[in-house]
C-alpha cells in the first residue's frame, strides 16, 4: 500500500491522517475514562449502590470506544493481510514489524492480566470468606444475647418485685416507707440500674437508682408505657438514653384482693453504658455492611476483571497500532526504496524518492536519489557515446559496403594481395577475366592461384615487383586461355601505410579484348577502304577496254576467233568477280550508319527464315520465339543482314540432316533480348573462336571472310554483343544480345 | 545529222579514256570534265546533249552537278554512273 506512497492521492492521505487522529483520540479517551472509573470505584468502594449507574455508563462508553479502536486496528490488519496476499512491496516488512510489536506487548500484558485476575479473585474471595462471616455473625448474636438477657432479667426482677409488693400490700399509703426501703434494698441487692414504682394514677411512688447510672442521662418511663402496664401487659423496651441504652421491664402490680386489678406499675431499668452500646453498634453496622457487600461480591469481581481487560486491550491495541505506525514510518521509505530499485533494475532511471525524515532512512533516501541521478547521468553519457559509436560504425559500414560494391561492380579487374602474398580481394570482373571462382582465389596465396600456364604472366609480374621492389608497374598482359585470348592492361601498385610499412599489392586490370577487337576491325576497315578504292578504279576501264577490244577487233580476227572471245570473256568475268569482291569490301568498309526504328525482332526473323525455308527445303529451320518484348530499336535492313550472314554461315557448315534453330529470349536483369542461331554442323574449333569475327578470316575457300565481321560490327553498332559457343550435341551457336531500352548509337559512321 | 554531244564527267582519267573510246566507236562527239565545276563551264559554253556523270566527284559532287545541269537546261539527258552498285544511290 505504501509502495507508491508519493503517488497516493490527496484524498487517501487525508483519510489516513483522520484515521490516525481518531485512534489517538480514542486511546486518550479510553485512558482517561478508565482512570476515572478506577477513581470512582476506589474512592467510594464501600458505597457502590448509588454509583452503579455511573460506573456501568463509564464501562459501556469505554467498551464502545474500545470496540472502535479494535475496529480500526482490525481494519488495518485485514488491509495488511490483503496487501501481503497481493504481494505489494513493503507489506511483508510491515507485517513482520506489526507481529513483533503485538508479540512483544501481548506476552507481558497477558501474563500480567492473568496474574492480576488471579490476584483479584483471590482477594475478593478472601474478603467474603466464611470465617469473617461467622465471626461477625457470632459477635452480633453475643450482643443480642446480652440484650435479651438483660431484658428478661429486667422483666423477671420486675415481676418478682411486683409479686412481693402485692403479697405484702406495700402499695397502701401507710406502707409507703416500707415500700421505699424494700425497693432500695432490692435495688442494691440485685444491682439493678433504676427501679421505679408508679401508682395507678401514674404517679411515681418510689425510685431507686444505682449510683453508677449517671443521673442526667436517665429518663423516666413514658406515661404511655405506664398506661400499657396499667392495662395489664408486660413490656420490654430498649430505649436510648443519651449515648447509652436503657432496657426497661415494665409489669403491672396487682391488688392483693383481687388479683385482676392493677393498682400500680413496676419498672426495672437496666443501664447499658455508652462504650458497650457503641461497640455493639459498630459490630451490628459492620455486619450489615458485610451482608450488603456480599450481595455485590460478583459484580465487583467482574468490574475489576472488566477494568483489567480494558486496560489490557488498550495496551495491546495501542501496541498494535503503534506497530502499524512505526512500520509505516520504516516501511514506507524502505518499500519506496525497494520499488525504486526495482524500477531502476527495469531500466527506468528517472525514479526519485520523496525525501523522508531527518533520520538515517532520510540519509539513505538522499544517497539513493543522488546515486540514481549519477547513474542516470552516466547512463545518458554511455548512451550518447554508444549512439555516437553506432553512428560511426554505421557510417564505416556504409563506406565499407560502398567500397566493396564499387570494387565488386567496377568493370576493371581488381585484385589485392596482402604482404604475405595472400589474395584479399578478387572482384567479379577478376573472376570473369581469370576464369576463377571467388573461393578458388580468395585467401589463397597468389603463387598458387596464378600458377597455371594461362595465368603465369600475372605471377611473373608480381614476383618481379616484389623481388625488385618496384613501386608501380604498368604492362599489357596477354592471357591465352583454351577458349579465348584476353588482353589485359595491368596497373600494379605496392601499397604502403602512413609509416611506410609494406601492406601488399593491388592489381587493377583493364580488359583490352574488346578494344583490341575494335582496333583490329578499324584497321581492317581502313585496309578494305583503301583496297576497294585502289582496285575498283582500274576495274571499270579494264572491263570497258576488254569489251571494246572484243567488239572492235572480233570481226577482224576470223581465225582463232573463239580463243579471242574466250580470253576477253574471261577477263570480263574475272573483272566482274573482282568487282563483286571489291563491292563486298567496300560494303564492309563503307557500312552506312545504323538507322534504328521500332521493329519487332520476331517479325524480322520470320521474314528472313521464309526465304531460307523456300530456298533450302533439305534443311529444317526451327524458330522458338521467347516471350514477346515488343518493339526494339533496330535497323531492320542491318539486322536482316546479320541474320542472313549467320544463316549463311550455318547453312555452309551443315552436313547431312541439317537443322538450324533460332531462339529468342529476354534477360530481365540485364534488360537484354537474346537471339540464338544454333546449327548442328561441323562447329568451330576452340582455337579459332577468338578469330572468327575478324575480317577476312574464313575457313571456306569461296568466302570473303567478311560475313561475321559485318555481323559483329552491326551488333556493336546496336549496342549489343555477339558470342560464339559450342552447340550441344554438336555444331555452333551464335548468341546475340541486344539492349532493350538503350538508344542505338547513331553517330558511328563507316570511316570510308 | 549532227552527232549527239556527250559530256563525260569523272575524276578518273582511265574511265574517261575507256568510255570515250567505246562511245567514239559508236559515233558520238565526246567532251570530258574531271569535276562538276569544269562540267558546268563546258555545258554553259557549248551545246551538250547527254551528260555521263559520276556520282563520286571531288569538290561539287555528282548529285549537286546533276541539279545544276537540270537547272541550267532540263533538256540535257544525264546518265548517272557509280562504282557502288546500289539502287538507293542510283535513284
Amino acid at each position: 500500500m505504501e509502495a507508491k506512497a508519493p503517488d497516493l492521492p490527496k484524498q487517501e492521505k487525508q483519510r489516513r491522517r483522520r484515521e490516525r487522529a481518531a485512534i489517538v483520540l480514542i486511546i486518550l479517551l479510553v485512558v482517561s475514562l478508565t482512570s476515572l472509573l478506577l477513581y470512582v470505584t476506589g474512592s467510594r468502594g464501600e458505597a457502590l449502590v448509588p454509583q452503579n449507574l455511573t460506573v456501568f455508563l463509564l464501562i459501556n462508553v469505554n467498551a464502545i470506544l474500545l470496540l472502535l479502536l479494535i475496529y480500526l486496528v482490525v481494519r488495518n490488519v485485514v488491509k495488511l493481510v490483503f496487501e501481503r496476499r497481493r504481494g505489494i512491496l513493503g507489506s511483508k516488512l510491515r507485517a513482520k514489524l506489526v507481529i513483533a510489536f503485538v508479540g512483544l506487548s501481548l506476552v507481558p500484558t497477558l501474563l500480567l492480566f492473568w496474574v492480576s485476575i488471579g490476584f483479584i479473585t483471590n482477594t475478593i474471595e478472601n474478603w467474603f470468606s466464611f470465617k469473617v462471616e461467622t465471626t461477625l455473625e457470632e459477635a452480633f448474636s453475643v450482643t443480642e444475647a446480652y440484650y435479651n438477657n438483660a431484658s428478661s432479667n429486667a422483666l423477671y426482677y420486675a415481676k418478682q418485685l411486683s409479686r412481693h409488693i402485692t403479697d405484702n400490700k406495700l402499695l397502701s399509703q401507710m406502707n409507703l416507707d416500707i415500700l421505699r426501703d424494700f425497693i432500695n434494698e432490692k435495688q442494691s441487692e440485685y444491682n439493678l440500674g433504676v427501679v421505679e414504682v408508679y401508682s395507678s394514677q401514674k404517679e411515681e411512688l418510689v425510685r431507686a437508682m444505682n449510683p453508677q447510672v449517671p443521673d442526667s442521662n436517665f429518663i423516666s418511663a413514658e406515661s404511655s408505657l405506664v398506661q400499657q402496664a396499667l392495662d395489664g401487659r408486660e413490656i420490654i423496651r430498649i430505649q436510648p438514653a443519651g449515648e447509652s441504652d436503657i432496657i426497661r421491664g415494665v409489669v403491672p402490680v396487682y391488688s392483693s384482693w383481687s388479683r385482676k386489678d392493677v393498682v400500680g406499675v413496676m419498672v426495672v431499668n437496666y443501664y447499658v453504658p455508652r462504650s458497650l452500646v457503641s461497640k455493639m453498634d459498630s459490630i451490628a453496622r459492620a455486619f450489615q455492611d458485610y451482608k450488603k457487600l456480599k450481595l455485590y461480591k460478583n459484580p465487583i469481581k467482574y468490574l475489576y476483571v472488566i477494568l483489567l481487560s480494558v486496560v489490557t486491550l488498550l495496551i495491546i491495541f495501542s501496541a498494535t497500532w503503534f506497530g502499524f505506525h512505526l512500520s509505516k514510518v520504516i516501511a514506507v521509505p524502505i518499500s519506496s526504496l525497494a520499488s525504486a530499485t526495482e524500477q531502476i533494475a527495469q531500466g527506468n532511471l528517472d525514479v526519485q524518492i520523496e525525501p523522508a525524515a531527518d533520520d538515517e532512512i532520510g540519509v539513505l533516501v538522499d544517497s539513493f536519489n543522488k546515486m540514481t541521478c549519477d547513474l542516470r547521468v552516466s547512463h545518458e553519457q554511455v548512451e550518447q557515446t554508444t549512439r555516437h559509436l553506432r553512428d560511426m560504425v554505421t557510417e564505416l559500414d556504409h563506406r565499407r559496403i560502398y567500397m566493396e560494391t564499387l570494387l565488386e561492380n567496377v568493370a576493371a579487374v581488381v585484385v589485392s594481395i596482402d604482404r604475405d602474398g595472400v589474395i584479399t580481394n578478387f572482384n567479379i570482373s577478376a573472376q570473369a577475366m581469370f576464369g576463377l571462382a571467388l573461393d578458388e582465389a580468395l585467401r589463397h596465396p597468389y603463387a598458387e592461384v596464378f600458377a597455371s600456364d594461362e595465368l603465369r604472366p600475372l605471377k611473373l609480374l608480381i614476383d618481379e615487383m616484389t623481388r625488385f621492389n618496384l613501386g608501380a608497374v604498368e604492362r599489357q598482359v596477354t592471357l591465352t586461355f583454351a577458349q579465348r585470348t584476353a588482353y589485359v592492361y595491368v596497373r600494379s601498385n605496392m601499397l604502403f601505410d602512413d609509416d611506410g610499412t609494406y601492406m601488399g599489392i593491388v592489381l587493377v586490370g583493364e580488359d583490352l579484348t574488346q578494344i583490341q577487337q575494335a582496333q583490329r576491325a578499324y584497321a581492317w576497315r581502313e585496309v578494305a577502304r583503301r583496297i576497294a578504292h585502289e582496285i575498283k578504279n582500274p576495274l571499270t576501264p579494264i572491263k570497258l577496254n576488254a569489251q571494246r577490244v572484243l567488239k572492235k577487233f572480233a570481226p577482224q580476227i576470223s581465225r582463232e576467233q573463239g580463243v579471242f572471245a574466250d580470253c576477253l570473256g574471261t577477263i570480263v568475268a574475272q573483272v566482274d568477280d573482282l568487282k563483286k569482291l571489291v563491292n563486298e569490301f567496300s560494303s564492309f568498309a563503307k557500312m552506312p550508319a545504323t538507322q534504328p526504328r521500332a521493329n519487332d525482332i520476331h517479325e524480322i526473323i520470320e521474314e528472313t527464315l521464309t526465304l531460307y525455308r523456300e530456298a533450302r527445303k533439305d534443311i529444317s529451320f526451327v524458330f522458338e520465339p521467347g516471350r514477346s518484348v515488343g518493339r526494339l530499336s533496330l535497323d531492320r535492313a542491318q539486322i536482316k543482314r546479320v541474320l542472313i550472314n549467320l544463316l549463311d554461315n550455318a547453312v555452309g557448315s551443315l552436313e547431312n540432316d541439317g537443322r538450324i534453330v533460332l531462339r529468342t529470349g529476354y534477360n530481365s536483369r540485364l534488360k537484354m533480348v537474346t537471339v540464338e542461331v544454333a546449327d548442328n554442323g561441323c562447329g568451330v574449333p576452340p582455337e579459332l573462336k577468338p578469330k572468327i569475327f575478324d575480317p577476312y578470316f574464313s575457313t571456306k575457300k569461296d568466302s570473303t571472310g567478311l560475313g561475321l565481321a559485318i555481323v559483329s560490327t552491326i551488333i556493336a553498332d546496336h549496342g549489343g554483343y555477339i558470342r560464339v559457343r559450342d552447340n550441344h550435341p554438336r555444331g555452333t551457336c551464335f548468341v546475340i544480345e541486344l539492349p532493350v531500352n538503350q538508344p542505338v548509337s547513331i553517330g558511328k559512321v563507316s570511316s570510308a | 545529222m549532227k552527232t549527239p554531244v556527250i559530256l563525260l564527267v569523272d575524276d578518273e582519267q582511265n574511265i574517261i579514256t575507256s568510255l570515250a573510246g567505246s562511245l567514239e566507236d559508236e559515233g558520238y562527239t565526246l567532251l570530258s570534265a574531271s569535276d562538276g565545276a569544269q562540267a558546268m563551264r563546258i555545258i554553259k559554253s557549248q551545246p551538250v546533249d547527254i551528260v555521263f556523270l559520276d556520282i563520286w566527284l571531288p569538290g561539287m559532287d555528282g548529285m549537286e552537278t546533276l541539279k545544276a545541269v537540270k537547272d541550267f537546261n532540263s533538256a540535257i539527258e544525264v546518265v548517272m554512273m557509280t562504282g557502288h552498285g546500289t539502287v538507293n544511290t542510283a535513284v
